[in-house]
């Protein structure tokens, strides 16, 4: 199969498990409404019934933003606290429902059922927080690479200032790179939990490496054309997104819509990094396991 | 014509002729404070080898028993100096790279008398015996009023790693309060304070005659007016003549370029690292715009030239910072033209040409006078000629106006501090806060309520009148008070001086339909029970007071308005009802609350103090104004924004699980 043939089978294995995008869009908006509503009791009481609301509407409301960070931002940090908590387990959470995704997308035959999501995501649970785990070590030494390439990147610009935003600009893009690819060699590395329910994590997220390294040009085009289409929604949301205004309620009832629709398809291009991965997965794994069977059988 | 050249570069050669020629026929200044300088820099020891007489005249009556000096560059000797004391000890890496600064007196005359052995460190503003950025030296005999004296002194100045305001880097050089500079005779006494962290200078006028001897490869751009260049083997010297200016400070690089250009009769130059060519035209733009605003506003800038140094990559120390017609810049390379950082830094620091420059206020002491008058200036010029709302940042959908941005640095902290005290003594941005905004955002208020106009001829009168003088706070509020034809302490006893915060708040609206009349009544000597049946209310011809003439239903509204804050100011209250009438007051705000009630065929819709957000001091426009009905759609908007948000942070969050 092409790399762009496992694209659009993973587009399609997503479509057809839509309950399950619908289950992580509304976790995810569940979450986002309890972190607003603290803010939005702020907002009420500071714009409630005040005419400086219609500063917001007239496009011209940085009093507005200003004055409301300085006023609330004295009183904020519970507010902080509770982003970071609140992030924080939805970090879980996802780490929760990733086994319940990547059960479903494995097991492809069977029709989806919230009993086999959650089943799988709490089967898989533990172990793909140990992989959590591990990937914060490789993100670390991404880190330290970020800062080594800085003072590399510094001694060699010197005084030029262009040369020291373009070595900014390339530092970012590397350290970006370097975190998609973690990011991408985990995502393997769950896969690789579920299809041969493995259980040593440490030895699953480097034989996660060599995977991804023995397949590295077909790994990277499925995830970088995956990407493409999250940048591709990203683009037609921002294009599009510009057109709704807050001059009329209806203008601001159709940018709630479209934001949703948004965040919906979002979710819906995490779901496919996962689906087409699967797909590739399988591919480069399926020979060698069906002669691995056979081996063991005779 | 040619004939003529020959013999003017004749002339100019002529030993005699290298005179400096006079800028202005009639001094600007009483030119009490004059310098002729022969200074040698030492690229290799960034070091500066000084030679100066200075004449000085006593313009006071008082007989002078010594003289004081400013040795400015000894705040950068050690970290235990008052300057980096009042840091907290953050020498930023002039300690790692020993790169201290410091400046030594070696001969000190005064005339043809050696009194090198008298000077003496002091200490007026605290007590720190550390501290070496003011000396002393007491005569045998006293100084009469109006005499003239001439004082002669050699000394090293070593230049620090630029840190703040002045320094060397590389091949870079800045040099600002880098030479021993007398303080301020006033008031029957010396006025020369030490160099301070949050504080600026203080000087008298006088003529700068200076000559500045460095490698011919080095671009220089000083004070003044460059008189003529002398080539010498590797070296050059350039002599610089400043006339009715405070303060000379000089720059040299061999990597600057020149760019030129005269507008008005003001020869313009810009020194700029090539990094930041894009930034000329802009630092152009915003010099003409100061000369044109100031022009027609208080008065014209009187030099001939100005130059504006753009100092290169690593040495921002030095940015954003004034000295007669000379200032710093501040960009960075391929700056959006919706980042008006380079256009605010010039606009400022050049508009101190006319406020500290002009108009030579103590910044030590009364810091607002320049800072918070120049602020004042820099919001209006930014408000004329860019869009308001925008007219900071103005890139992506991020909109910040100049104005905004300055108020969001006050209304946090109104109550911290007041702003006629010591510069120095501040906490954390008070300095900032209670210097620059506050008395911007006083005067911006002042302006709202007596006029543009008014407020135009006070400025215009406060810039003519006390030009190339030292004018305290109580100077400008005589001419406010003149101005006005009444006395305006009252404001500026409330904003300058105290930390009182300005706050005015609807605290409540509400309206309800008159209700009918319940209970006991007396009504045509009889004691009734009211509400009555319709019919017997027919009969008895009672008038319930729930219509008006033309049968519409009354309605009683109320609004509560509260003086949150201590400051007493009138404001206008503005009352609007549903049918589009409006009623408008004046309360003088003098007690804690004010009630209105209304009774009219129509619904009360909102109340809105200060309805035209001329109270730019006020802290909170958020409770100027209440609506009977909720406001709904910026609520929904926001909220649908701040979902999305945190949506976004939520799904970056999950990315990495």
């Amino acid at each position: 199969m092409s790399v762009f043939d496992i694209f659009l089978n993973g587009i399609k294995k997503t479509i057809d498990n839509l309950r399950m995008w619908f289950i992580l869009f509304g976790v995810q908006l569940v979450f986002a409404i309890v972190l607003l509503r603290p803010l939005g009791d702020q907002l009420d009481k500071m714009l409630g019934h005040s005419l400086m609301g219609q500063d917001v509407l007239r496009g011209i409301g940085m009093q507005v933003f200003l004055e409301f960070i300085i006023d609330y931002g004295q009183s904020a940090s519970p507010e902080v606290k509770l982003i970071w908590i609140i992030g924080l387990i939805y970090l879980v959470t996802s780490i929760f429902f990733n086994g319940g995704i990547l059960g479903v997308f494995v097991q492809d035959d069977k029709e989806f059922s919230a009993h086999r999501f959650f089943g799988n995501a709490g089967r898989y649970f533990g172990r793909f927080l140990r992989l959590f785990l591990f990937s914060i070590l490789f993100i670390i030494a991404a880190l330290l690479i970020h800062s080594g390439l800085g003072a590399l990147f510094n001694s060699i610009a010197g005084d030029s200032e262009p040369l020291r935003i373009l070595f900014l600009l390339i530092k970012t893009g590397i350290f970006l790179f370097l975190l998609f690819f973690i990011n991408m060699i985990f995502d393997y590395a769950k896969i690789g939990t579920v299809f041969r329910d493995r259980k040593r994590m440490g030895k699953t997220a480097l034989q996660s490496w060599t995977f991804v390294f023995q397949n590295l040009g077909r790994t990277l085009k499925v995830y970088y054309l995956v990407a493409l289409l999250g940048l591709l929604c990203f683009v037609i949301y921002s294009l599009v997104g510009k057109l709704f205004g807050p001059s009329t309620s209806l203008g601001i009832l159709l940018l709630l819509i479209w934001q949703q629709m948004y965040a919906f398809c979002r979710i819906g291009v995490r779901l496919n990094f996962f689906a087409s991965q699967t797909i590739l997965y399988k591919e480069l794994t399926e020979p060698y396991l069906k002669a691995w069977f056979k081996e063991d059988a005779t | 014509m040619r004939k003529s050249a020959w013999i003017l570069g004749i002339l100019l050669l002529h030993p005699h002729i290298l005179k400096s020629q006079v800028i202005f026929e009639n001094p600007l200044s009483p030119r009490n404070a004059n310098y002729r300088m022969d200074v040698t820099l030492d690229v290799e020891k960034k070091q500066i080898q000084g030679h100066q007489v200075l004449t000085w005249t006593n313009l006071s009556r008082d007989l002078v028993q010594e003289l004081q000096f400013h040795l400015y560059l000894n705040a950068f000797k050690n970290n235990r100096s008052t300057y980096f004391r009042e840091k907290d000890g953050d020498t930023g890496i002039l300690g790692e790279k020993e790169a201290w600064g410091w400046i030594d007196v070696n001969t000190l005359i005064v005339d043809g008398t050696d009194l090198t052995d008298r000077i003496e460190f002091i200490h007026p503003d605290d007590d720190n015996e550390d501290d070496q950025t003011v000396i002393r030296i007491p005569f045998a005999r006293s100084i009469r009023p109006g005499q003239q004296i001439q004082v002669e002194m050699d000394y090293l100045a070593q230049l620090p790693y630029v840190y703040e305001r002045n320094g060397y880097r590389k091949n870079f050089f800045f040099a600002a309060q880098w030479f021993p500079k007398i303080g301020v005779y006033i008031d029957g006494a010396w006025n020369c304070h030490q160099y301070h962290a949050h504080s600026e200078f203080f000087a008298d006028y006088g003529v700068y005659e200076v000559s500045i001897t460095l490698p011919r490869e080095h671009v220089v751009g000083a004070t003044g007016t460059l008189q003529h260049t002398n080539e010498s083997g590797a070296n050059k010297t350039l002599t610089y003549r400043a006339e009715d200016v405070h303060d000379f400070a000089w720059t040299s690089w061999p990597e600057f370029r020149v760019a030129k250009e005269t507008y008005k009769d003001v020869d313009i130059t810009i020194l700029y690292d090539k990094d930041h060519a894009s930034s000329v035209p802009r630092y152009m733009r915003a010099v003409e715009i100061d000369l044109d605003f100031f022009s027609q506003w208080v008065g014209e800038y009187p030099y001939p030239g100005i130059t504006v140094v753009d100092p290169p990559t690593g040495c921002s120390g030095v940015s954003g910072m004034e000295y007669p017609t000379l200032i710093t810049a501040g960009t960075f390379w391929s700056i959006p033209k919706g980042l008006r950082f380079p256009e605010v830094v010039i606009i400022h620091e050049f508009g101190h040409n006319w406020w500290y420059g002009m108009v030579g206020n103590n910044e030590f002491e009364e810091a607002w006078l320049d800072e918070g008058i120049n602020t004042y200036t820099e919001i209006k010029i930014f408000n004329t000629y860019f869009d308001k709302d925008r007219s900071l940042i103005d890139i992506r959908g991020i909109r910040v106006g100049e104005l905004d941005f300055n108020r969001a640095q006050y209304i946090g902290i109104t109550r911290r501090d007041y702003s006629v005290k010591n510069a120095w003594s501040f906490i954390g941005k008070g300095a900032r806060t209670f210097l620059y905004v506050k008395p911007a955002l006083m005067l911006l208020t002042l302006e709202n309520i007596i006029g543009q106009e008014t407020m135009d001829r006070i400025m215009r009168t406060f810039f003519q009148r006390w030009k190339f003088r030292h004018p305290k706070t109580q100077d400008f509020i005589d001419i406010v008070n003149e101005i006005m034809g009444e006395s305006y302490d009252w404001y500026f006893d409330q904003i300058l001086k105290e930390s009182y915060e300005l706050d005015y708040q609807v605290a409540s609206v509400c309206t309800k339909k008159v209700i009918k009349p319940m209970g006991y009544f007396d009504h045509e000597g009889e004691r009734i029970v009211l509400p009555d049946s319709g019919e017997r209310q027919r009969r008895r011809g009672i008038d319930y007071g729930l219509k008006d003439s033309q049968n519409r239903y009354l309605y009683e509204s109320r609004v509560d308005i509260h003086r949150q804050g201590e400051v007493i100011i009138p404001v206008d209250v503005l009352i609007v009802f549903e049918n589009g009438d409006s009623v408008r007051h004046v309360w003088d705000g003098r007690d804690r609350w004010v009630r209105y009630d209304f009774l009219r065929p129509t619904k009360l819709a909102y109340a809105a103090v200060d309805p035209d957000r001329k109270l730019l001091l006020d802290s909170n426009f958020a409770n100027n104004s209440r609506t009977v009905k909720p406001q709904r759609k910026a609520l929904n908007y926001l909220n649908t924004r701040f979902l999305y948000w945190f949506q976004t942070m939520l799904h970056l969050f999950g990315f990495f699980g």
